[in-house]
């Protein structure tokens, strides 16, 4: 079974192939790719392995190392779908559904689209707190979702706002886990006590919020959380709002190995020396030199922190110092335009173009 | 925090919360994000207990103007309250 490109339906190697194998060829409807989901996910995964793992200077020079690259995937490489066994120590497993999952995500990653459901397939998610090894080894909560399957999946580290670890915050980090992420939310108010989240939120402000060491310390946790994980593809990406994603940009200019972060609203990323606590003791744009990661800004134009003066401060700093990054500047929306349980704040139409752009960067930062 | 505009106080008093009377020992004043109200910072006051927990806590959220008001109508009541007592 192929698709109906000319390549396989014209060949005459193909046709010769079919016959000396005594097999019937049977093509795909056009366009539709998750028809042929078993080869599609195993060109992606020969795309990311080999073709793109690294820089070819000919095509002669990619070629000669493929027969290498096969027999390594056969015979050495764990397969989390096999219960970590490479293919030539087989185990039982669920073909059927493995297919249907394969099938949906290389559907989706085909057409670039951030919604990869489609009606007849098979989704589901996992969700649920688990315990992570933050800054100074302290267990710390965190929300983990994730989709079912083998994987591999990108991940997400999730920091929150300043109202606190709320529901908002789980019910859009299982929104990630829907897109085909594994993400996961730290409490990060985790050493201020439990409680409802807007009590201990409270508690929070109080004492000064959390301590930028200590969220860099717990991202880091989160970052080892998702990629032991099986399903994971090693590639991370940060998100978080308000206070959240200043940490999320404090957090992408302190450590190595973050393919991309999403800063939305971010406050205080750009502040003068009186603004600084002993809780938060920098700026974090005046870390920007070792961002490395590439960055998706969202703001509305009527917030009063960030203000527009301060996105355009930060946007010089990123122009300035060569570094990749996308701003959208929405004019009719101010703090919190995403939060649709906040109807002060929420603005339908900024929130649905903020989430396009937040799909298709970390698809192509993450894939 | 996002405005930084919090501070504690230390407080002696009892407050009704969800649990019923408790002790209250702090008090939190701050302008920040709400939790309710619908406007994007406002002027939040707790009344905690943190040796009970965060849950030990009667919040309140304002507008500037009404948190202003509230001030002028603690500190006459306070003044009536004085005179009362002599002092």
């Amino acid at each position: 079974m192929t698709d109906s490109h000319w390549s396989y339906t014209q060949s005459q190697g193909v046709a010769e192939e079919l016959v000396s194998l005594g097999a019937e060829h049977i093509t795909i409807r056009p366009h539709c790719p998750w028809r042929n989901g078993k080869v599609e996910r195993s060109n992606r995964t020969l795309h990311i392995e080999w073709a793109y793992r690294q820089v070819f200077t000919s095509h002669q020079q990619r070629s000669d190392v493929l027969p290498a690259r096969l027999d390594y995937y056969n015979d050495q490489r764990r397969h989390s779908s096999l219960g970590g066994r490479p293919p030539d120590q087989p185990t039982v497993t669920n073909l059927m559904a493995e297919y249907n999952q394969q099938a949906v995500r290389t559907a989706g990653a085909e057409e670039g689209e951030a919604e990869m459901f489609q009606t007849d397939s098979y989704e589901g998610l996992l969700a649920e707190t688990v315990v992570v090894t933050g800054a100074g080894g302290d267990l710390i909560h965190a929300y983990h979702a994730r989709p079912l399957g083998p994987g591999p999946f990108p991940g997400v580290v999730l920091f929150h706002h300043r109202p606190g670890w709320d529901a908002w915050y789980r019910a859009t980090t299982r929104l990630f886990a829907a897109h085909g992420y594994g993400a996961i939310s730290p409490d990060l108010y985790c050493r201020f006590g439990h409680g409802e989240p807007d009590d201990v939120a409270a508690k929070a402000r109080a004492e000064g919020g959390a301590v930028d060491d200590q969220v860099v310390g717990d991202a880091e946790g989160c970052m080892r959380h998702l990629r032991a994980h099986p399903s994971s593809n090693g590639k991370i990406g940060l998100f978080g709002t308000c206070s959240g994603g200043r940490h999320a940009y404090l957090t992408a200019c302190r450590l190595d190995g973050i393919a991309a972060v999403v800063d939305c609203w971010g406050g205080n990323i750009v502040v003068g020396d009186d603004a600084l606590t002993a809780a938060q003791p920098v700026a974090p744009a005046d870390l920007s030199e070792d961002l490395d990661a590439p960055v998706l800004g969202l703001f509305g134009d009527e917030d009063r922190n960030p203000t527009r003066a301060d996105v355009d401060a930060l946007e010089e700093i990123l122009r300035r110092l060569g570094k990749p990054y996308e701003f959208h500047r929405y004019p009719e929306a101010g703090h919190g335009f995403f939060y649709h349980d906040r109807p002060s704040a929420y603005r339908a139409e900024a929130a649905v173009d903020g989430w396009s752009k937040v799909w298709s960067f970390l698809a192509r930062h993450l894939s | 925090m996002c405005t930084m505009i919090s501070t504690k106080h230390p407080l002696r008093g009892q407050a009704k919360g969800r649990a019923g009377w408790f002790p209250i020992r702090q008090l939190y004043v701050a302008y920040d994000h709400p939790a309710r109200e619908q406007v994007e910072h406002a002027v939040l006051l707790d009344f905690a207990n943190e040796e009970a927990g965060p849950g030990a806590r009667v919040a309140v959220e304002l507008s500037i103007e009404t948190a202003t008001d509230l001030a002028r109508h603690i500190l006459e009541t306070v003044a009536h309250a004085n005179r009362y007592e002599g002092r």
